[in-house]
């Protein structure tokens, strides 16, 4: 197959582990579509055909949170299940792990105790967790299963990727918020080191965040698009 | 779009010492939150805009050939400056139609100068006014942490309702705060009420 975006960093016949010694994050890439660590010598594409993983599909994400942008034509190359899958496994994994994991940091860090604060800090928190879990929902609630149909080759009425789009703004706004609130107004007594730990966390899970936001945008919704405008053609003739 | 927002720049400049160089520099720039991508080809460069609407592209005059700026503005509809990278090398009639030119041997206060000038200045202005709530600010944060509702506000200080909307969106801008919760613990912390006087 002719790969148009053979400029971009990784192919098929890289080792796995070259990946992964160049940019550590890509671990996380590779967890969520299911590809487990311990995989030797293998190169990418074999590693991705022991765990059923769509190669072109990984790649693209691969590459995208490498360089930070997509090939403006990618669609061809993803296969949507693949793509669907990451996504449900990086909402399990903030909703799940990563926002519980700070919560505890947090918590320890600020010793929750009379203090009005620390108190505010973590219903802060906990208001925006549930402001992510809203936001995710809706995606697997709404527009996973508007694609899901889409696939199936059914178009339904209400609702459209373009609603969607542009939905994202809010997610990371609120937890910029959170750092500034804080580093301005943590009570003094917090226990430094624990507090560092959650701080640290807070920083990574925003850019984590928008990693993830930025793969909705930049990779998942023109993919739909395209799909959209294929299955309501495929319905006219 | 008034919180901490990035600055996506897009540097397409092909020799990779430029192009890390300036990119290392981006990144430096105190007080601006700059994203730099670096891209090496002209389809990279078309992706960068299609998929991510920078801020900003600097670009090397030579890239990919010759780089024509009206040309490319056609091509390429977008609200980004066009920067113009020179070099030693570089002929400086190049550099014409672009909105700015860094040169490789420019200080960081020049290229930081050179980059504000561009940008949209709703992230920069705030820095000046930052923090510092007026008397009557102040007055609102505390009757919006008692839970009042902006008519309560308004009929309480004598104001209208679209000036009491006003006050709370200077108020959300300065302290980078929008959410009711952020705004307890704002008034808490600076002993504009106590903990005892709002219900949660």
């Amino acid at each position: 197959m002719m790969q148009d975006s053979s400029q971009h960093r990784y192919a098929p016949d890289d080792k796995m582990y070259k990946l992964i010694s160049d940019n550590y994050r890509l671990i996380q890439v590779m967890s969520r579509f299911g590809i487990r660590v311990g995989f030797g010598d293998k190169t990418v594409a074999e590693v991705c055909a022991d765990f059923g993983v769509d190669c072109d599909t990984f790649l693209t994400i691969v590459n995208f949170v490498t360089d930070g942008y997509a090939p403006a034509k990618l669609s061809t190359h993803v296969s949507l299940r693949s793509l669907l899958q990451y996504l449900r496994q990086s909402h399990i994994y903030f909703l799940d792990y990563f926002l519980p994991s700070i919560r505890r940091k947090l918590l320890d860090g600020i010793r929750l105790t009379t203090n009005d604060v620390s108190f505010l800090i973590l219903k802060f928190f906990d208001e925006y967790t549930d402001e992510v879990r809203v936001h995710m929902g809706y995606e697997e609630e709404t527009v996973f299963k508007y694609v899901n149909e889409l696939m199936e080759g059914r178009v339904p009425d209400g609702f459209h990727i373009s609603t969607y789009s542009r939905h994202h703004e809010q997610v990371g706004a609120k937890l910029s918020e959170l750092k500034g609130i804080i580093l301005k107004y943590c009570p003094q007594n917090a226990e430094i080191n624990l507090l560092n730990a959650a701080l640290y966390d807070i920083y990574r899970c925003e850019q984590e965040l928008e990693s993830h936001c930025r793969v909705e945008d930049c990779i998942f919704v023109p993919s739909i698009m395209k799909l959209e405008k294929e299955v309501s053609s495929n319905g006219k003739q | 779009m008034e919180s901490s927002e990035k600055i996506v720049v897009v540097v397409a400049e092909t020799a990779p010492v430029i192009s890390a160089g300036l990119t290392s520099c981006l990144k430096r720039l105190a007080g601006m939150q700059i994203q730099p991508i670096e891209v090496h080809s002209a389809e990279d460069l078309a992706d960068c805009i299609s998929t991510l609407s920078p801020d900003l592209i600097i670009v090397n005059p030579t890239f990919s050939g010759s780089f024509d700026p009206e040309k490319f503005r056609m091509e390429h509809s977008g609200k980004y400056g066009l920067i113009a990278i020179q070099s030693a090398l570089t002929d400086r009639n190049v550099a014409r139609n672009f909105d700015e030119v860094i040169s490789i041997v420019d200080d960081m206060d020049t290229i930081r100068r050179k980059i504000e000038r561009l940008v949209d200045d709703s992230s920069m202005a705030r820095d000046e006014e930052k923090e510092t709530l007026s008397q009557r600010e102040k007055e609102i944060v505390t009757l919006v942490v008692k839970g009042m509702t902006n008519k309560e506000i308004a009929d309480k200080l004598f104001l209208s309702v679209h000036t009491v909307i006003t006050h709370r969106r200077n108020i959300a801008r300065k302290l980078e705060i929008h959410s009711a919760t952020g705004l307890t613990i704002y008034a808490i912390v600076n002993h504009l009420v106590d903990l005892s006087e709002i219900k949660l």
